[in-house]
C-alpha cells in the first residue's frame, strides 16, 4: 500500500472515530464523557502521528509525560466523586498505558531513526495478524463461557480485556519475531 | 539459508551500518542475513548483489546446496 493510500486510510478511520463519539454524545448526553473520549483519541493519534514523523527524544519525553498525566488524572478521577461516567477514568488509564507503550517502543527504534524496511514492515503485520488471531480465539472462548459454561462478566471488563490484550500482544509478537529474525 | 554477504562486504571493506544504509534497510536486517536468519525479498537480495559486486547465486545459497567455492583471484 502507498503512503497516500495510508494516509487516505488513516484519516477515513479518525473521521469514522469522531463521527462516533460525535454520535454518541448526541444520543446519550454524556457531555462531558465524550468531550474526554474525544480528547483521548486525539491525543493517541496525535502521539502517533507525531512519533512517527518526529522520533526525536524531546518528542517521546512529552508523550511520556502525558501518559503519566493521563494515568495520574485518571487515577484520581477514581478516587473523586466526578460527573463522569465510571468507565472514562478507566478509559484514561489506558490510553495513558498506551502512551507509555509508545514511548517504550519508539525508543527501542532509536538507532534505526524510526526506519521501516522490508523486515520490520513483515514482522509488524505479521504481530498484528497474530494478535488479531488471539483476540479472536479470546472472544471465542468469552462466548463460549459466558452462553455456555453460564459465567458472567460486566461488559466493562470485557472491553478493557480486548482493549488491553490487541496491543499489548501485538508488541509481544512484534517483539519475539524481531528477535527471531524473522516471521517464518 | 547460508549467505556469504560477510565475507563480501568484508573483501568490499564497508560496515554493516554502510550497507545497510545503502541498500536502504536497517542495520539489524544486515545482521539477520548475515546470520542466515532473514530470508529477504529478491529486490532486496539484488540490491545487496549490486552494492557487493556480485551475483545473487554467489551470495545465498540454500541448506541443500553445497556451498560455492570462493573465487580468490
Amino acid at each position: 500500500m502507498n503512503r497516500t493510500a495510508i494516509i487516505t486510510l488513516e484519516i477515513i478511520i479518525a473521521a469514522l472515530v469522531l463521527v462516533f463519539l460525535i454520535g454518541m454524545y448526541l444520543a446519550c448526553r454524556f457531555t462531558y464523557d465524550a468531550l474526554v473520549w474525544i480528547f483521548l483519541v486525539a491525543l493517541g493519534i496525535g502521539a502517533m502521528f507525531l512519533l512517527k514523523k518526529h522520533n526525536s527524544t524531546e518528542v517521546r519525553r512529552i508523550i511520556a509525560v502525558m501518559g503519566v498525566l493521563c494515568i495520574g488524572i485518571s487515577f484520581t478521577g477514581f478516587l473523586t466523586p466526578t460527573p463522569l461516567l465510571p468507565g472514562t477514568p478507566m478509559m484514561g488509564m489506558v490510553f495513558g498505558m498506551v502512551l507509555l507503550l509508545l514511548h517504550w517502543r519508539m525508543k527501542r527504534q532509536d538507532g534505526d531513526r524510526g526506519l521501516q524496511d522490508e523486515r520490520s514492515l513483515r514482522i509488524g503485520t505479521y504481530g498484528i495478524a497474530c494478535s488479531w488471531y488471539l483476540t479472536y480465539i479470546v472472544v471465542i472462548l468469552l462466548a463460549t463461557a459466558i452462553s455456555l459454561g453460564g459465567m458472567q462478566i460486566p461488559a466493562e471488563s470485557v472491553i478493557l480485556v480486548l482493549i488491553l490484550l490487541m496491543p499489548i500482544s501485538t508488541i509481544l509478537f512484534q517483539t519475539y519475531y524481531n528477535r527471531k529474525g524473522d516471521v517464518y | 539459508m547460508y549467505t556469504r554477504i560477510k565475507e563480501f562486504r568484508v573483501r568490499c571493506g564497508i560496515t554493516q551500518a554502510e550497507l545497510a544504509q545503502r541498500a536502504g534497510v536497517r542495520r539489524e536486517t544486515i545482521v539477520f542475513l548475515e546470520k542466515g536468519k532473514y530470508n529477504p525479498s529478491l529486490r532486496l537480495a539484488y540490491h545487496i548483489a549490486r552494492i557487493l559486486n556480485a551475483s545473487i547465486d554467489e551470495l545465498f545459497f540454500f541448506d541443500d546446496e553445497k556451498e560455492p567455492e570462493m573465487n580468490n583471484s
